[in-house]
């Protein structure tokens, strides 16, 4: 017993790093995109309130740039309203409520937002308190995708970015109506893959790739990238390599997107995925 | 008591500069900054290797949480800080080691300091971004961000040093 404790002491720094080491490796092994969510409360919290502080003051600078942006925006929809106007004319009484959208806008100030990482993350300025929830989408005040939210804290959500290598979702060639799965391969800030494109696709560089209608948390239509370069692989499928609209670098203001129908359409289809 | 002060000061500082500076720099996907390494390879040498890694320990946690890296910055840091007496041992040699010091360019020397930081923060960059790829299809751009990486984290953790061991004008 007593040379036990003897080696134990020998021994206890190393017994300590090994304990350590593997809970932690243990820890990384185990964290899907999901569960990472699950210390989240705890980061978000105390992070996002210091990121909060400091961004409030880098916002200034960008004040101008921002400003030209929204006068676009304005002026296009002024313009959108100008037209609908002339059609809703042509009805008597008009009850639009808001829940009764299928798509519902919110915007949102990016308080802390990466891109030299593998796993990228975007946190947002708006929580619970404004009606955040989970899976609703983040694209940039031009329209662009840039990541969606996956976990909420009271004042902060979390997002993933579109520079993740866990991020998953879909696009569509524009011209031509074929598609595949979009993700990041973890190379450039400025580009993302489109696999699984068939041979005979018509692909043109330029080509815009939009989001998907079988998205359940991006509206269809929404702009990702145009076509860089592509090229077939060796189970003779096109790996399109998608420039991004979004500058991932430089957004600031972000619109939410809320899905009405998520739930809906998530618990019809989970009918049958258990079955 | 004054060492804990200056050390606890130091803890801050590197935390204050690598989660509001450091971390928001986003050069581009091959560098990225660690200056937060310093903090383990600056502790005192003579300090007992469990304190050593306890230290390592607590940076690598408050790392992950700010960066959201779920455990890579803590696997990285616990290495270094256990390897840490071995590292010295073979970049400045057991006397050096042995008679103990806050590890600087006086202390060990320009040499010597340049290799011992060169390889912590070399074995740090290979355990934290070989862990963050987990695969060798992109091998060119992991050996590229480990190289580029190490050699900013190299600059950075020197400039601290010699800021750490500037002389403050009001001794305490």
């Amino acid at each position: 017993m007593y040379r036990f404790i003897l080696f134990v002491k020998k021994v206890y720094v190393l017994l300590l790093f090994i304990i350590l080491e593997v809970t932690a490796l243990h820890f990384y092994t185990n964290s899907s995109s999901y569960t990472k969510a699950n210390l989240l409360p705890l980061s978000n919290s105390v992070v996002a309130e210091f990121y909060g502080y400091s961004s409030s003051v880098v916002s200034y600078f960008n004040l101008k740039n921002e400003n030209d942006i929204l006068e676009a925006e304005i002026i296009n929809l002024k313009n959108q309203l100008e037209q609908n106007r002339v059609m809703i004319q042509n009805f008597d009484t008009i009850d639009v409520k808001i829940d009764s959208l299928e798509y519902v806008y919110a915007s949102a100030t990016i308080v802390n937002n990466t891109i030299a990482r593998q796993r990228n993350y975007i946190t947002i300025d708006k929580g619970t308190k404004d009606g955040i929830e989970v899976d609703m989408a983040i694209v940039s005040i031009e329209g662009f995708v840039v990541g969606y939210v996956i976990e909420c804290s009271e004042t902060f959500a979390l997002g993933i970015s579109i520079l993740n290598i866990d991020f998953k979702s879909s696009g569509r060639i524009g011209n031509s109506d074929w598609y595949g799965p979009i993700y990041w391969d973890g190379v450039s800030h400025e580009n993302i893959m489109l696999s699984d494109i068939p041979k005979y696709a018509e692909i043109n560089r330029g080509d815009t790739i939009y989001t998907t209608s079988f998205s359940s948390i991006y509206p269809p239509g929404v702009m990702i990238g145009s076509v860089e370069s592509f090229e077939i692989n060796e189970s003779m499928l096109y790996d399109v390599k998608v420039k991004l609209f979004a500058h991932m670098s430089a957004v600031n203001k972000v619109l939410i997107i809320k899905n009405n129908n998520l739930v809906e359409k998530k618990t019809l289809e989970e009918k049958y995925n258990n079955i | 008591m004054y060492y804990a002060l200056k050390y606890g000061l130091l803890f801050l500082v590197i935390i204050l500069l690598q989660v509001l500076l450091f971390n928001n720099l986003d050069l581009n996907i091959y560098t990225s900054p660690f200056v937060y390494v310093a903090f383990v390879a600056l502790l005192p040498m003579e300090l007992a290797s469990i304190y050593v890694l306890l230290l390592g320990f607590v940076m690598g946690v408050t790392m992950d949480v700010s960066m959201l890296t779920m455990g890579i910055n803590t696997i990285a840091s616990l290495f270094t800080a256990y390897t840490r007496s071995f590292i010295l041992e073979l970049t400045v040699g057991k006397e050096i080691l042995n008679d103990g010091g806050v590890p600087s360019i006086k202390r060990l020397g320009f040499v010597k300091m340049v290799r011992y930081i060169t390889l912590f923060c070399l074995i740090h960059c290979i355990i934290f971004f070989s862990l963050e790829t987990l695969s060798f299809q992109y091998m060119y751009l992991t050996v590229l961000q480990i190289i580029c990486s190490t050699l900013i984290s190299v600059l950075l953790l020197f400039f601290v040093s010699i800021a750490f061991q500037h002389k403050p004008i009001l001794r305490l």
